[in-house]
Formats: structure tokens, C-alpha cells, sequence
């Protein structure tokens, strides 16, 4: 566990002081290899491996193009078989975590999933996603401005949550394209703890009148409110035990003279 | 004498292969004596190029340009496997003896034993249709159990192989093989000039079937082989069929060519009521309120009856079991006493009646129970398989329920299942059962498994396939009888289920929408079921499939499109869409008798036809009762000329009448006779389906002969014009019958043809002198009025139609023809119209009691004639006269078909929020 401490400067009304921790320590690590799929050797994107049980349906490839630099690339010629770039992870059992990842799709159906086992424990989580512009009854039956999907010059974000069942120490995170002819581009993959503990202590040399807790950005969602404190509460200590660990916190401490300190967590603290 | 010297490639099999000690019988089968000969050391079947070593287990073909070769195999499990006796005998030699027997067949025999294992192997062979029949009998002369492997591998040259074992077709230069838990029991290695196949005679239980090929080198390599146990001192037989086909059809014609031999798996049992094979009702009638005159519409011959009991694993619902505590809480209808719940069930099942539709009882295939019952009362019949799921502790059969999986055949849950499922048909009248879940694929190996055929070994021990135990199953509800017929299977087993529950179905469902036909995942059913009838069950996801935010002209425009997909991918596949794909969709439900009657023909693996500009081609049915279809699902105009070969269709020249239900039905169609093939030009514009269907085929036709089939059709008659150019000669023409209709008249130029006695299929001589017209006139066979008279007589008076029911002799008030009739327009007004109107039935009055006025006229007399059911004696008199009920119904039927045509109705849509947005909700694209 890794503390990270936040001392604010002392307002008019007295010194405020509030400490942030986080366990993990926010923002998680990244436990893909080569996320941002920018290194490699000649036509190999390192750490990552493609597998595909009839290797002539595809063109793949390390590419240019991605949303900064490059990226993994497929073209599957036929919805024959399918066929993905993998690598293995290490995971702790029980404990919940998020793949996330960026695709840009053409054409055809993706398919981005986590696989493991251990004896007869199983994890097989799966996103799907679908072209529209490129659905087999684009144009002549259907047109392709009625259909749903994404857009063929566009990054979207695909997310993949999953705890490992006990004894499965490591799982595979393969992105591919799935029994479809098409083209598809992977980017920025990320697999980290889904959540975390945060805790919040504050301490101030006047009373404490509230203190929140928001996500910062997406609508400033509350994960915290203490509500009215007690008159002569100068002392606060709270753990959100399953804060979700790819957001952004807003601490917001006002003391009952009405002097209001903010504080962010990870980003100022971080620094 | 040489060893077998082919290595076992197959995966978890030591590589010790037995065959070279083989102890080899020839002998010529009794049913393809006549058909063996002997040659030059081998035995050559006269059917197929086939030819047979006498001196070993091992086979060779050559045809159109291809060789084939290819051996038995016969492996022990590796060490390791559960009770496994790893043996690994030397290889030996054969000894071999020849015997010939007394008369004219040949009979072939050999001797020789392995000391470990110490088994005698017999092979026999035959002739099955058109393929050589090889039954491998293995005689366990040890005292211990052997787990065995047993196949062929072959090699065939081939230039652009492809591979089928069951699921998708694979193309050339890669190795795959097919699971078995999806195998097909047949296996084919084909290009354009040949296909070998090698497969099992279906009748067998096997529980595990390996299809591979390798098509990385030339030859290619074919194999396919069959685990199976053998006792101490027992034996066991496996039989194959093997054959060499030439032609481009590949897989296609294998399946033809099985079909052939094998006819009994797939087609209905004859037994069966015949509604089975219609559409399913994707419950129209199994429901609160019955939708009778709506399923009538879309062709709904059953449905569906889900989950007709309280408990899973208690169907009937004994009083015994009644109370317990389910693991969730139970929906409204089931959680009332079980008196009450036996009365409303047994309503619910009696509207089958009223709407003329066989209610087929649901069951999982019976291989799920709820887990109090199964742990407390079948616990042999637990299936343990951990590579499935065997347990759902969340909502599934009834949603209440914990269910674990169980094997129904030998067991105490099997035993149980018989028992409530004859409490079930006899409460309930059945005439059907529904089998879900028919997939097999599950193991079981538990206590009951060497009571049980079919037994195969895998890492874990000796196991039987689930797919055995519903298979059983099925075969006990088609020796059941009720109301005059066998218990029908109608079946959900997935696009790749077992060959042993599918191939025992008398139709059978695929859970999902049409769009399983661009993916060829539908073909995995479709060729599972040959003839019998496929449903697409799903309606496509609207929701996901198109923006919230369209206008209702966009999804106007979207739904046409849908529908018009739909149809082409129903006449690929000649299957049904059930209601809840058609509702709302009028361009599909108008096509829907045209694909029923296709359906009823039975799809053809071999469509015998080929289309311009890469289009697809199917078939549905053979000679004068054949359908030819393709479709345009490109965005440009296709123009060429349709290719159809004669002999596949049945061997006459055909003719080709279009088929349509709109004003392209009987459109002219030309056929250019060549010798052995037609001709059809043809043009089709973007999305659209092309139907012809034969309406005559010519014998000894002169070459270069031209024929213009038109057809015009009413209710009370029909003229099938044939106008001939180009050969003069003399020829001879069967003409196809016209249903409901017979043949009453034909004039060649201005000269009447001699109609022959008996069927209008005869054959009738001709004489051309092109330029000349045929016409063939045929009669209704139920009508004696226009279909426009028909459809003048029902008119709207106010808030009451414009006629009333007279009840004529032998017709009471409560009979169902006098229901639909009295439903038939109130219906219509409530649901089609827009806006609704509430109509009165009309009158319904009995004969004493009938006033002059508009009348429609119901009698049932036996001494009426068979035909001509519905007249109009005066334009306000429209009369219904049968010989008995069901000819009344018959014709009532009908007669709302004619109507039908004017009041259309296809359903509504469903009732989806982006729909509702737009006033689309519930109503219908026309």
C-alpha cells in the first residue's frame, strides 16, 4: 500500500489539512506489456502474439495509424475463423480488474476478451462489437445511415471487467477480429485493478462543517457526502472500499466559517 | 500379405495401430449380393467405383480424373484413459482364407487374431444406395475391456479440396478437424470433378465421432473414426458407407446421396400428424388468449407449449412434489394448488383445438431437473461433466428453479420421464412433444452408462453421450399413439446438434433469426434435417440493429428491406419464418404459402440449377412437385440465363411456371429444352426472389425446342398456357398438378388433346408444329365461384358485416368452422384497420330461423359429392357443403384464404419504444 499525502495550504479560517490514500495507489498500474503499442521490432509489435487457426484468412500487422503513433491492425478476408492478438497477464484470484482498450472498426465483428482457468475454474469475458456501415445488408436492403455502430473513422473505447476465479494466477487478453470478414485497429490497451480503497482523513485547526467526495469529469457524480458534521469536529477520517480506480476524485472540505478547499486525487497528489 | 501400414493420427490414441493383425471377413451382404463382383483381387461394388482389397482392410476409387484410396484403422485408448489397457502389439501378418459360398453371391472370409488385444475383426460388405456399405464387427476375445478407436483414413488427389465434417465448409491448404461434439455422422473431401465421403450408417449409437482433414500437401488426407467399448468376451459392429462421387456439388451431393440411402432420417415419420411440419407458432396459441385467426394467417401448423409444469423434472406435476420451496419466486400461473394448475393447463392445451394447431409439450429433452428433485431422487442420473455447464443456479427452464443436469435413459429420472410423459399425453390429449436443449454433446458417466448403446471413452472413462439418452427419448414419443397418429418430436438442437436427436426429429426449430443464413450457420441444421421442416424461431434485434432516432418513413423503409432479406434467405434454406419475424412484415407474409408449400416439398441438398452473376440457388422437391429458387441480393440488375439440370429434378425435360404472390405469379417464363438441361433467361432486379416451380416435364422432346409457360389462376379455375417455338416433332408432356385444382381440359392450336384416365401427371402425346400453344385448363377441386365474387360477398353494414351464418344441416353453433368465420371480419376490423373499428360477428342463426337476406351457408351431408365445397348459387348466397366436418373446415379454410387476399392482415410490430416513438408500434409495413 502506498500512502499519498495531501497538505493543503492554511486558509483565513486556520490550516486544513487533508491526506489522501489509496490502495492501490491511484492511478493503478497498467498491466498489459507495450499498451500504447509502440514498441517492436520490424513487423512484431513486442509482447504481443497473433494466433489464428487458419493464418491465410487474415493480413495483420504493427501499423501506423493508431490514436497516437501506432497500433495493432487486422484485415480478415472471410468469416471462416477468427483470430486475435493475445498476451498473457499476471492476476491475482478474487480481486476485480478492467481491460480497457481503444478500437477503430471498418468492418466486420471484433470480439475483445479475457480467458484463464485453473482446474475446472473458468473466466471468459467477452466484448463484442459490430460494424454497421459494412453490415451484410448494407445497401441494398438496409441503408447504412438507419444502423447502428460505430463510425469506421472513429476511436471507441471497449471494456472488459473481471475477477479471476481462485487459482487462476495469470489470463490471456485477446483482441480479434471474430468469425467476420473485415478490418479492424486496436490501441492503448490498459488492465488494472477495477477498483480501489480511498481513504480520506482530514484534520483543521477550526471546526469541519462537510466534506464530499465526487468524481471528477462525468457529470461530478457523488461517491461521498458526510453530511452535516458535529459541532467540534476537527478530525475526519472516511474508506470508500470499492471507489472505482480509473476516476479522478474531488475532495471538498468546508469548515464553518465557510471557507472551502478542493483537492484532487490522483493528479494533484501525484505530483 | 501386407500390414496396414497407415498411422493413427488421431489426437489422445497411442500410435499403435492393430490393424495389420486384423482379422479380415469379406463377406458380400445380403441386400448387395447381386451387386458384388469379384475382380483381380478386389471386390468392386457396381454403384460406386469403390473397389475392395481381398486381401486387406483397405479400399480404392477412381473417377472423373480423381483417385482415392484409404484403409481401416483400429487403435486402443492411450495410457491413461480410465480403464484403458494400453496395448501395443507388434504388427503381423495377415492370414487370410478364402471361402466362396454355394449360388451366385460371393462371400469372402478371413482369420486372424492379435495376442494382445485379443480381438477378431469381421468386415462385411455391401451396397447401401449408392454407397458401399462396410460393417467392421470387432470381437473381444480377451477377458477385459477394450477401449477401442476405430475409422478409415483415405487420400484422394484432389486440385482445390474442400472439407466438410459437419459444420462450415473449409477451404484447401490447411489441416482442421471437426469437433465431435459437432461432427456429423459423414465427411467429405470434394473439388469441382469429385467428393469422397466417408460417414456412418445413422441408425447407429455413437457417442463420439472425429471428422479431420489435411489439405496442406496433395493428396489430402480424409479421416473419420468412432471411439466405442467392447467387453470381455463381447462384440461390437460399426457400419460405414463410403463412396466416390462425381460432380461439382460436393458436399452437397454426399448429403444427397445419404439422404437416398437413409431416406427414414429425414422425413417426418410418416405417423406423425402433418401439421408438425408447418410453421411454428412462436406462441399465437400457446397463451392467455389464443390468436387462432392470426397463427392461420402465418401458417402456424404448432406451437410451442414452454414449460407447461411447475417444477423441472416434474412435468406432469404429481401431488407429492407439488410443495417445495424453489430457489425463486415462482411466476403468478404456477404458484396455485395443483388442482387448479392441471385445469388451466389442461385449457390452455385445448385451444390447439380451436385454432387447429398441434400443441407440442415442452420439455428440456428432460435433461435438466430441479436440484431438490435430482439430488433426492435421480442421483444415478446426474450428468458430471465438467467441459459443460451442468447446473444453473440462476433463472432457466421455469425461472424459479435451481437445475442440475441429468441423463434420462436407463435411469431412475428416465424411468420417471416415460411415466409422466404418458400421464402428460393422455391428460392432455398431446398429439406432440417439444424437445429443448436437443443438442446432446454432454457425457455422462454415471452408474447407468454401461446399460446404455453407444458407449465411448475419452480421458476421464467410459461415457455416453447425452445426445443417446433424448434420442431414446424420441423414439419412445414416436411409438406413443394419440388422436390416429404417432407422438410427433419437434425439436430445438441447435445449428450443429447431434446427428442422434436431430436426424430422429419430425421438424425442428433454429433458435435464432435469418440472419444465421448469411453467417452458413444455418446450414449446419439444414443439412442435420435433409427434407423436414426448419423454422427460424428469433426476430432480428431491432433495437441494436437501427438508430432510436429515425423518422417512420426510415424505418418503413428499413422493415421493407428486412423483410425483403427475409424472404430470400427463407428460400435459400426452404424454411419458415415463424410469427415473430413475420408480424408486421406484409411483403413476407404475403410470400409465406409459397414457402410453406416449399417447405412441405422438402429442401434438396443439390439445388440442380445455376444462376447468373453468382447467384445463390436452392431447391425444394423433386419432378412435377419441384421448386427452383434464387434471389438478387446485390444492388444492380442481374440478367443471364438460369442453368437447371434436368436429371437431378427427376430425368423428364422441365417446364417452369413462376410462382409469386403478387402480379408476377404466373409471368411468362421461358425454357429453352436442351439435352439434358433447361434453360431459363432470367432478370432480376435488386432484392428481387425469383420462384419457378416445374408445371410440366416433356419426354422425348425435339432438340431446339422453345416453350413460354404463363399461368393464370383464380379460386374456381386455372390456364396454364405453354406456347412452343422452334423444333417440330412428336414428344409426350406430364403435366404438374395444380393444388386444389384437376386437369379438365388441354388444346393444342385449336385442337383438344385427349385427356388420359387417372392422373393428370399421365403422360399425353404431342405432336409440335412450333409456332403452337398448349393450353391446360384445370377446375378447383373447392370452388365453383371467381375469386372476385368470392370477395364481393363480405362487405361492412354499419357496425355488423353484411351477411349472417345460416347453420345448415348437421352444422351446430359450437363447431370451430363456424367460430373462425364469426371471428374472421371482427378480427380483421380490430387489428388491420386503422382506425380500429369494433364489429359485430355476424348472425349466426340456425336454418329454421334464417330470414331472406345475405346468407353464408354452412351444411354437412354425407351424401353430398367430394368436390366443388364452396358455390355462390346467387350474388347474396354464399354456400359451404361438405361431406363431413373436417372437409367443411377444409373449405372454410380455404375460403379465408381467398379473403384473406382482400383483408390482409400480416400482424403487428412488435411493440418496441423506437417504434412507439413513431406510432409504428403494433401496426404493420403492407
Amino acid at each position: 500500500m502506498l500512502t499519498i499525502l495531501c497538505i493543503l495550504a492554511f486558509g483565513a479560517a486556520g490550516g486544513v489539512q487533508v491526506t489522501v490514500t489509496s490502495d492501490p495507489p491511484l492511478p493503478p498500474p497498467n498491466l498489459i506489456r507495450n499498451p500504447a503499442i509502440e514498441e517492436g521490432q520490424g513487423k512484431q509489435p513486442a509482447h504481443w502474439r497473433w494466433s489464428t487457426a487458419i493464418p491465410e484468412n487474415f493480413t495483420v500487422g504493427w501499423t501506423a495509424g493508431g490514436r497516437r503513433g501506432k497500433c495493432l491492425y487486422i484485415r480478415s478476408k472471410s468469416g471462416v475463423m477468427s483470430g486475435y492478438w493475445s498476451q498473457s497477464v499476471r492476476v491475482e484470484p478474487g480481486v476485480r480488474y478492467r481491460l480497457s482498450a481503444y478500437y477503430r472498426l471498418a468492418s466486420g465483428r471484433i470480439l475483445a476478451y479475457v480467458h484463464g482457468g485453473a482446474g475446472d475454474k473458468r473466466l471468459d469475458e467477452r466484448f463484442y462489437a459490430s460494424a454497421a456501415q459494412m453490415n451484410f445488408l448494407v445497401p441494398t436492403f438496409l441503408r447504412a445511415e438507419y444502423l447502428r455502430g460505430p463510425r469506421p473513422d472513429r476511436w471507441y473505447p471497449l471494456r472488459v471487467d473481471f475477477t479471476p476465479p481462485p487459482g487462476v494466477r495469470a489470463v490471456t487478453v485477446s483482441l480479434g477480429m471474430y468469425f467476420a470478414a473485415g478490418e479492424v485497429w486496436y490501441d492503448d490497451a490498459r488492465l488494472y485493478r477495477a477498483t480501489a480503497a480511498l481513504t480520506v482523513m482530514v484534520r483543521s485547526d477550526e471546526d469541519l462543517a462537510r466534506v464530499t467526495v465526487h468524481r471528477h469529469g462525468e457529470g461530478n457524480t457523488m461517491v461521498w457526502d458526510s453530511g452535516p458534521l458535529k459541532k467540534g469536529t476537527r478530525k475526519l477520517q472516511h474508506t470508500i472500499p470499492d471507489a472505482p480506480a480509473d476516476a479522478t476524485y474531488a475532495v471538498t472540505v468546508t469548515t464553518a466559517s465557510g471557507t472551502r478547499v478542493e483537492r484532487m486525487y490522483p493528479e494533484e497528489a501525484a505530483k | 500379405m501386407k500390414a496396414i501400414a497407415s498411422g493413427c493420427c488421431c489426437r489422445n490414441l497411442t500410435n499403435h495401430v492393430l490393424a495389420a493383425a486384423l482379422a479380415v471377413a469379406v463377406l458380400a451382404a445380403d441386400q448387395g449380393l447381386a451387386s458384388l463382383r469379384q475382380e483381380s483381387g478386389q471386390v468392386l461394388a457396381t454403384r460406386n467405383p469403390i473397389a475392395f482389397s481381398t486381401r486387406q482392410p483397405s479400399f480404392s476409387a477412381e473417377l472423373a480424373g480423381v483417385h482415392a484410396s484409404g484403409e481401416l484403422f483400429l487403435a486402443t485408448a492411450p495410457e491413461g484413459a480410465a480403464d484403458a489397457s494400453a496395448h501395443q502389439p507388434a504388427p503381423q501378418a495377415l492370414r487370410i482364407r478364402y471361402e466362396q459360398s454355394s449360388g451366385s453371391s460371393l462371400r469372402w472370409k478371413g482369420s486372424g487374431e492379435l495376442p494382445r488385444p485379443r480381438v477378431r475383426v469381421e468386415v462385411e460388405i455391401s451396397e447401401r444406395g449408392s454407397w458401399a456399405g462396410v460393417s467392421v464387427k470387432v470381437q473381444n476375445r480377451s477377458g477385459e475391456r477394450l477401449l477401442l478407436e476405430l475409422g478409415w483414413r483415405a487420400r484422394v488427389d484432389l486440385r482445390e479440396p474442400e472439407y466438410w465434417g459437419g459444420m462450415s465448409v473449409r477451404p484447401r491448404g490447411r489441416a482442421c478437424a471437426t469437433r465431435p461434439r459437432f461432427a456429423y455422422p459423414l465427411a467429405t473431401l470434394a473439388d469441382d470433378r469429385a467428393c469422397l465421403a466417408i460417414g456412418y450408417e445413422p441408425s447407429q449409437w455413437l457417442s463420439y465421432i472425429a471428422n479431420s482433414a489435411d489439405m496442406t500437401h496433395s493428396p489430402t488426407v480424409l479421416q473419420t473414426s468412432t471411439r466405442i467399448v467392447v467387453d470381455g468376451g463381447a462384440s461390437q459392429a460399426v457400419s460405414f458407407v463410403i463412396a466416390l462421387f462425381a460432380g461439382p456439388w460436393k458436399h452437397l451431393e454426399a448429403l444427397h446421396r445419404y439422404y437416398e440411402a437413409f431416406p427414414r432420417w429425414f422425413r417426418p415419420l410418416p405417423q406423425v400428424d402433418p401439421r408438425v411440419s408447418l410453421d411454428g407458432g412462436s406462441y399465437l396459441v400457446w397463451r392467455a388468449a389464443p390468436r387462432c385467426d392470426l397463427a392461420r394467417r402465418l401458417q402456424v401448423g404448432w406451437d410451442w407449449c414452454y414449460a407447461p409444469f411447475r417444477r423441472t423434472g416434474d412435468i406432469y406435476g404429481r401431488r407429492e412434489l407439488w410443495d417445495y420451496t424453489p430457489a425463486r419466486t415462482m411466476a403468478k400461473f404456477r404458484a396455485v394448488p395443483i388442482d387448479k394448475f392441471h385445469a388451466e393447463r389442461k385449457k390452455r392445451f385445448s385451444y390447439g383445438r380451436l385454432c387447429d394447431t398441434v400443441m407440442a409439450f415442452y420439455i428440456p429433452s428432460q435433461v435438466w431437473c430441479e436440484e431438490q428433485l435430482a439430488r433426492s431422487r435421480y442421483a444415478d442420473a446426474l450428468t458430471t461433466d465438467p467441459t459443460v455447464k451442468t447446473y444453473f443456479d440462476t433463472p432457466w427452464v421455469t425461472g424459479h428453479d435451481n437445475e442440475l443436469r441429468v441423463f434420462p435413459f436407463n435411469t431412475s429420472f428416465g424411468r420417471q420421464s416415460r411415466l409422466d410423459m404418458a400421464r402428460v399425453v393422455r391428460e392432455l390429449n398431446l398429439e406432440a412433444f417439444a424437445f429443448d436443449t436437443a443438442n446432446g454433446g454432454a457425457r455422462y458417466y454415471g452408474p447407468a452408462v454401461d446399460s446404455c448403446p453407444g458407449r465411448a471413452w475419452d480421458e476421464r472413462g467410459v461415457y455416453v453421450d447425452e445426445a443417446v439418452a433424448i434420442g431414446k427419448l424420441m423414439d419412445w414419443v414416436h411409438a406413443q399413439k394419440s388422436n390416429g397418429h404417432r407422438l410427433a418430436v419437434i425439436a430445438n438442437p441447435g445449428a450443429y446438434g447431434s446427428y442422434m436427436s436431430v436426424f430422429r426429429c419430425d421438424s425442428s426449430m433454429l433458435e435464432s433469426s435469418p440472419a444465421y443464413v448469411h453467417s452458413r450457420i444455418a446450414d449446419g441444421l439444414r443439412y442435420r434435417l435433409g427434407h423436414k421442416t426448419m423454422v427460424f424461431w428469433e426476430t432480428y434485434d431491432y433495437e441494436a440493429l437501427l438508430r432510436h432516432d429515425l423518422t417512420r418513413e426510415q424505418y418503413e423503409d428499413a422493415l421493407r428491406g428486412m423483410a425483403d432479406w427475409t424472404v430470400l434467405a427463407c428460400l435459400r434454406e426452404a424454411a419458415l419464418p415463424t410469427p415473430r419475424i413475420a408480424m408486421g412484415l406484409g411483403p413476407l407474409v404475403r410470400w409465406l404459402p409459397i414457402l410453406r408449400d416449399m417447405a412441405l416439398a422438402g429442401w434438396e441438398p443439390v439445388p440442380a440449377a445455376v444462376a447468373p452473376g453468382g447467384l445463390w440457388t436452392s431447391r425444394a422437391g423433386r419432378d412435377l412437385n419441384c421448386y427452383i429458387a434464387t434471389g438478387n441480393e446485390t444492388a444492380r440488375d442481374i440478367t443471364g440465363e438460369l442453368l437447371i439440370d434436368d436429371e437431378r429434378i427427376g430425368g423428364g425435360r422441365y417446364l417452369w411456371r413462376r410462382v409469386a404472390p403478387d402480379e408476377a405469379d404466373g409471368a411468362p417464363v421461358q425454357c429453352l429444352v436442351g439435352a439434358t438441361t433447361t434453360r431459363v433467361p432470367i432478370r432480376l432486379r435488386p432484392r428481387e426472389p425469383l420462384v419457378l416451380k416445374t408445371a410440366a416435364a416433356l419426354s422425348d422432346a425435339p432438340a431446339g425446342l422453345s416453350a413460354t409457360l404463363s399461368m393464370r389462376r383464380d379460386a374456381h379455375r386455372a390456364v396454364l398456357s405453354v406456347r412452343f417455338t422452334g423444333a417440330t416433332g412428336k414428344c409426350r408432356i406430364r403435366l404438374a398438378q395444380v393444388p386444389d385444382m384437376k386437369l379438365v381440359a388441354i388444346t393444342l392450336g385449336r385442337q383438344a388433346v385427349r385427356l388420359p384416365p387417372g392422373e393428370a401427371t399421365s403422360d399425353i402425346p404431342l405432336s409440335l408444329s412450333p409456332p403452337c400453344t398448349l393450353h391446360a385448363t384445370y377446375v378447383s377441386n373447392t370452388f365453383a365461384a371467381s375469386k372476385t365474387d368470392l370477395c364481393a360477398f363480405p362487405k361492412l353494414a354499419g357496425d355488423r358485416m353484411n351477411f349472417g351464418i345460416v347453420l345448415g344441416k348437421g352444422v351446430t353453433k359450437q363447431a370451430r368452422a363456424v367460430r373462425w368465420l364469426s371471428e374472421y371480419f371482427p378480427t380483421y376490423h380490430r387489428h388491420a384497420v386503422t382506425p380500429r373499428r369494433k364489429v359485430q360477428p355476424p348472425l349466426v342463426v340456425a336454418d329454421s330461423a334464417a330470414q331472406v337476406g345475405r346468407q353464408l351457408r354452412l351444411i354437412v351431408d354425407p351424401s353430398l359429392p367430394q368436390d366443388r365445397a364452396v358455390t355462390m348459387p346467387a350474388p347474396d348466397r354464399l354456400v359451404v357443403a361438405a361431406r363431413n366436418m373436417k372437409e367443411l373446415e377444409r373449405a372454410v379454410k380455404l375460403l379465408l384464404a381467398v379473403w384473406d387476399e382482400k383483408f390482409f392482415y400480416p400482424g403487428p410490430l412488435p411493440g418496441l419504444e423506437m417504434f412507439k416513438r413513431v406510432g409504428l408500434a403494433g401496426k404493420a409495413i403492407m
